[in-house]
């Protein structure tokens, strides 16, 4: 029988623009502010793990050591696209539950302010001569000539397709699910926009890839977050403060996608997404009607509609129903993205899989201010990241 | 733009723009397919994704299919034309990666369960005068497809669509806290302006 695994401390950085701050400055200031949250310090840690994709350099698990304790104990430094925070917790939940040691940091760091598109934002040239290379002996770039490379597009299919299947998915289904994050990130000081938007303001932003217009895509921008994570067996000898404040990794799932038809020419977001979801509840021990809050990764509205049907939130095909019923808005039955989500809150991508359980936590431990939800108990965190890796944590609040 | 294989190239020989392409009389998309298991793909293959085995055969698409999803993109690499449309056309059971061409790029003219066919169409010529053949898909037949909303989200008829009403189609939810109104925005996500406007989700993933 395997320990349990809990959040003892965690945190997450102010999202939006961080110009005089450097890539490892944020990812520190996440860490200590962690460290200092669960009431300890690196002398204690026995693993670490860290992710940033874009920063260039090459080890930034031990570019925050240099910073904050070269201690001597390993360090992984993970990608796994937007699910690399989710894997940095999830790793160190692995090294956990191993037995190797009792407390573990975890970190995930972006800067991104005034990025553009991450795929399919640059071309190269053609050549001077017709010269097949790569796996489709292409002979010259074939993003715009053969479908799109691009997120908001890649993920507009995903939207579209759903709707082909059940129906009712028009533009402005998925505008007003922009609507409703963007109205719930004015509640979240942390949020790198905290703008409410209308919905003809949303409809008639400037459009991206249909019908993504630009506030229905993640807001790119700086950000960090961390946690420290403990067994259940040290926790026990912890003081009552950090027990009662403590939140249970009820569920830590990584997946991948199982090869299905068509799932290497569009990714298939769905498949993998209701495998963890599925394996989650199972761990846990809870279903969808238990969860009191959910995070999931609206990397664009088109993403959160398909995510309600795959996390199980609605019957099968009925996430358009479901979302019409008022059920993810804050007061409503199922609140999802009461963070204001990637298209408010933001979207660091290597901070986001840990930025969602903290927004989790700070419901359990009762400490979201004006947001929060209401005895909150038990709540879920997704992040995808394309290629593909779903990551899906299930949190529970400490019993009392 | 896009005129048919056929004709256009008199001097040189021609390239298809990716090796699943063979032009010729009849240009087709040829797949390879796990002689074991039947998964089809489009690229060289190590091994089979879904059965690990190692041995493939050839199969030459239909050349008609229906558009399972798609998607407008207006934003793109600089040096690719935009608005395009991005499509998945299933042919006989096999879903394709392609552009949507000879159709106007807008959501009206769009919409998914649409037939179309393949095409070729020219990208262009290189310093040996050989000529690139990429392919697309196009409509079949002639009919203006009236824009049907509701079905694959060819929003189409206009923004608002009238009735919903702004304010909060669904139950009581709605208000939640926030800083009231609409007004603010100017120009949406606003602020950011120039430089986060355009998000995006994951990292480079796919790629030829």
């Amino acid at each position: 029988m395997t320990d349990d695994v809990w959040i003892l401390g965690i945190h997450m950085t102010k999202f939006g623009k961080h110009p005089e701050t450097d890539t490892v400055d944020l990812a520190c200031e996440a860490a200590l502010a962690a460290l200092a949250d669960g009431g300890v310090t690196m002398r204690d840690i026995g693993v670490m793990a860290a992710g940033n994709l874009l920063g260039g350099g090459l080890g930034i698990g031990q570019a925050v050591q240099k910073q904050i304790g070269q201690t001597g104990i390993p360090v992984y430094n993970v990608a796994n696209a937007c699910a690399t925070g989710a894997t940095a917790l999830r790793t160190v939940v692995m090294a956990i539950k191993a037995g190797e040691c009792d407390l573990g940091l975890a970190v995930g760091v972006e800067k991104l302010a005034g990025a553009g598109l991450l795929a399919g934002g640059h071309r190269a040239g053609d050549d001077d001569t017709w010269t097949p290379s790569g796996r489709f002996g292409a002979v010259a770039p074939i993003d715009g000539r053969i479908g799109t490379e691009t997120m908001p597009g890649v993920f507009a299919q995903v939207g579209l397709e759903y709707g082909h299947r059940y129906g009712g998915a028009t533009f402005e289904v998925f505008a007003r699910i922009s609507e409703k994050n963007h109205a719930h990130s004015t509640l979240n000081p942390l949020a790198a926009y905290s703008k409410r938007l209308t919905l003809e303001q949303i409809m008639g932003d400037v459009m991206i890839a249909y019908p993504n217009t630009r506030p229905m895509c993640s807001a790119n921008c700086d950000g960090a977050a961390a946690a420290v994570l403990v067994s259940g067996s040290r926790l026990r000898t912890l003081p009552a403060e950090q027990r009662r404040r403590a939140v249970k990794v009820a569920a830590s799932v990584l997946t991948t996608d199982p090869w299905e038809e068509a799932c290497q020419v569009l990714p298939d977001v769905n498949t993998l997404t209701r495998n963890a979801a599925r394996q989650a509840y199972e761990a846990a021990g809870v279903g969808p009607g238990d969860l009191d809050l959910v995070e999931l990764h609206d990397c664009f509205a088109t993403a959160e509609l398909v995510h309600y049907d795959n996390l199980m939130l609605c019957e099968e095909g009925g996430a358009v129903d479901f979302f019409a019923s008022g059920a993810p808005w804050r007061d409503g039955r199922m609140p999802v993205n009461v963070s204001g989500g990637l298209q408010s809150k933001g979207h660091p991508i290597a901070a986001t899989g840990i930025a969602n359980v903290w927004e989790v936590c700070h419901h359990l431990r009762g400490e979201a201010g004006q947001r929060q939800i209401d005895g909150a108990r038990v709540g879920l965190a997704h992040v995808i990241g394309l290629g593909s890796a779903c990551g899906v944590h299930i949190l529970e609040r400490a019993a009392t | 733009m896009g005129s048919t294989s056929s004709g256009m190239v008199a001097m040189g020989s021609q390239v298809p723009l990716v090796s699943y392409l063979v032009l010729g009389e009849s240009p087709q998309l040829v797949v390879s397919e796990c002689s074991a298991c039947g998964a089809r793909f489009f690229d060289r293959r190590v091994a089979c994704a879904a059965c690990g085995a190692r041995s493939f055969g050839s199969v030459p698409l239909p050349t008609e299919g229906e558009v399972r999803t798609f998607t407008i993109v207006s934003m793109a690499a600089p040096g690719i034309p935009v608005p395009f449309v991005a499509a998945v056309v299933v042919c006989g059971g096999t879903s394709v990666r392609a552009n949507l061409v000879h159709v106007p790029a807008d959501p009206e003219h769009v919409r998914t369960g649409m037939r179309v066919r393949l095409v070729t169409v020219p990208v262009g010529v290189d310093a040996a005068g050989t000529e690139a053949v990429g392919f697309g898909f196009e409509p079949v037949g002639t009919e203006p497809l009236p824009a049907r909303p509701g079905s694959g989200g060819a929003g189409s008829g206009g923004r608002g669509s009238g009735g919903a009403g702004s304010g909060g189609a669904g139950s009581g939810g709605r208000g939640s806290g926030g800083a009231g109104s609409g007004g603010t925005g100017s120009g949406g996500t606003g602020s950011g302006g120039a430089e986060d406007p355009e998000a995006v989700g994951a990292t480079p993933v796919e790629v030829a």
